[in-house]
């Protein structure tokens, strides 16, 4: 499982979170719908690169949603934290309800 | 999932809708798909003269209307202007169709032999001959009087669409109804 | 065309269109006086009314659109676009660049007056620096209001509800929250009162 992938399981498993989408204009994104074109896969909802984790979120109405984007950013820095990482996360949310 | 039982949008008017949509709100701008949906099928079949095109042609038209309406500079004419979008989209159809010269997707619309005969006999009379009328017209005498009289377009905005001289245009239209008169009512 | 000059003084049909399409402008006294040229443009008229009315009648008997159809125009727009600005959303870790779209603010302010009766909002606006945070925020709204709910008490729901909802989702400092009635209609029509166990399920 890619470290893309994980931190996509990890954010979609904090309460009030409805999905996670694919990032336009993040750094790597470029790259990453260039090679989804190539080997013909959907590109990964987070982006990874050496410095940064992008990913944009959607957030249920009935969860407040500033406070699920801090939790998401807890549980992904944790996740990080763990595997000895310290990138820049860079969360947005981008529809709530 | 949300615990709040959405509005019911059906009943906002035009102009809420279309400033809703024009902010993102989707649902705003399906309630505009399911209110002018059929009146742009309508107008489209009537453009294209053929069934085969339509919802292709109206999705699309509707696709770019979505893109667009942040543009709308009065949003309570939005129906007018959709009008004005699936015109397009349709003669760009027609034109597309001319270059591959696919006629078969021609002709294979007939507009009021396809309603019942209950809903025949409810129409209005003087709509019915209209629709009889319109139907037997000429296909280019048609195209220009259903963009003149129903879309509203001037000579000149025909004339780019159709590449046709604003002279031809103006004596098809000119041709048009006198045919669609003398077909309806005989006004000699 | 020569059927054309039977009985209009010398007019053409053609010429009559040109002078309809210019709403009879500049008053012509050779057509306007002519019994024949004034019989075509009557039913040059009456052809030019039954083609809207036409099309509407049409409309009226084409079947629904089907759900595909409509999904397939739902699918394809592109909802991104509208996102409008990033507002910021602050944390002490400098590893953390958290922030929430303009858009969705935007949705969530329009979910929020969704739940007052009485009115329908229609243009929603943060006004101000929303990209600072802390700044002072005037949430600007317009609304038609219907008949029969009185607009003082209806907008003033208005703003709490707009109010606790960015309360709860955000951390903008909302200085106010204007409301213009920019209409007043008919309220829609309510299903009838045995309906309402229904509607809440």
């Amino acid at each position: 499982m890619s470290l893309a992938s994980e931190l996509q399981s990890v954010a979609e498993a904090v309460p009030g979170v409805t999905g996670v989408f694919p990032t336009l204009n993040a750094p790597g994104a470029v790259i990453g719908t260039a090679i989804g074109l190539v080997t013909g896969t959907a590109p990964d909802a987070v982006i990874v690169t050496d410095d940064d984790v992008t990913l944009t979120i959607g957030v249920s109405a009935s969860a407040p949603a500033v406070a699920t984007c801090r939790a998401v950013y807890a549980a992904l820095a944790d996740h990080l934290a763990a595997a000895s990482l310290t990138p820049r996360i860079r969360i947005l949310v981008a529809q709530v309800g | 999932m949300s615990e709040i039982r959405p509005r019911d949008l059906d009943e906002a008017d035009d102009r809420t809708l279309a400033v809703r949509a024009a902010e993102g709100d989707v649902r705003a701008f399906e309630a505009i798909v399911r209110r002018y949906g059929r009146l742009m099928r309508v107008y489209a079949r009537r453009i294209l003269n053929s069934n085969a095109d339509v919802d292709d042609v109206v999705q699309e038209a509707f696709v770019q209307a979505w893109s667009k309406l942040p543009e709308l500079a009065d949003p309570a004419s939005v129906k007018t202007w959709l009008m004005r979008i699936v015109g397009n989209r349709s003669i760009d159809r027609i034109r597309r169709r001319r270059e591959h010269a696919d006629i078969d997707a021609v002709a294979e619309y007939a507009a009021p032999e396809s309603q019942s005969p209950h809903a025949k006999a409810q129409a209005a009379s003087l709509d019915e001959a209209l629709s009889r009328a319109l139907s037997e017209l000429p296909e280019d005498q048609r195209r220009c009087w259903v963009l003149r009289e129903i879309a509203g377009y001037s000579y000149i905005d025909i004339g780019a669409e159709l590449e046709l001289p604003v002279s031809t245009v103006r004596g098809l239209i000119a041709r048009a109804r006198k045919n669609l008169i003398r077909e309806m009512e005989g006004w000699r | 065309m020569n059927d054309d000059r039977d009985d209009l003084d010398g007019h053409t049909i053609e010429e009559l269109s040109d002078y309809l399409d210019a709403d009879r402008k500049p008053y012509d006294p050779s057509i306007e006086n002519s019994p024949g040229c004034r019989i075509a443009l009557d039913a040059l008229e009456r052809l030019r009314s039954a083609s809207l009315r036409l099309l509407e009648a049409e409309a009226s008997e084409e079947p629904e659109p089907d759900e595909n159809w409509i999904g397939g125009i739902l699918a394809n727009i592109g909802r991104e676009a509208r996102a409008g600005r990033r507002i910021p959303i602050e944390h002490p870790d400098p590893a953390a660049d958290l922030g929430i779209t303009e858009g969705s603010v935007r949705g969530l302010v329009r979910a929020a007056a969704d739940t007052v009766d009485g009115l329908i909002v229609g243009r929603t606006a943060l006004e101000g620096d929303v990209t600072v945070p802390g700044e002072p925020i005037t949430v600007a709204l317009e609304a038609t209001a219907y008949f029969g709910h009185p607009i003082p008490a209806t907008t003033e729901l208005l703003r709490e509800a707009v109010r606790s909802a960015l309360a709860l989702h955000t951390d903008l400092l909302i200085a106010a929250v204007d409301v213009t009635v920019v209409d007043v209609h008919h309220a829609p029509p309510r299903p009838p009162a045995g309906d309402d166990a229904e509607e809440e399920r």
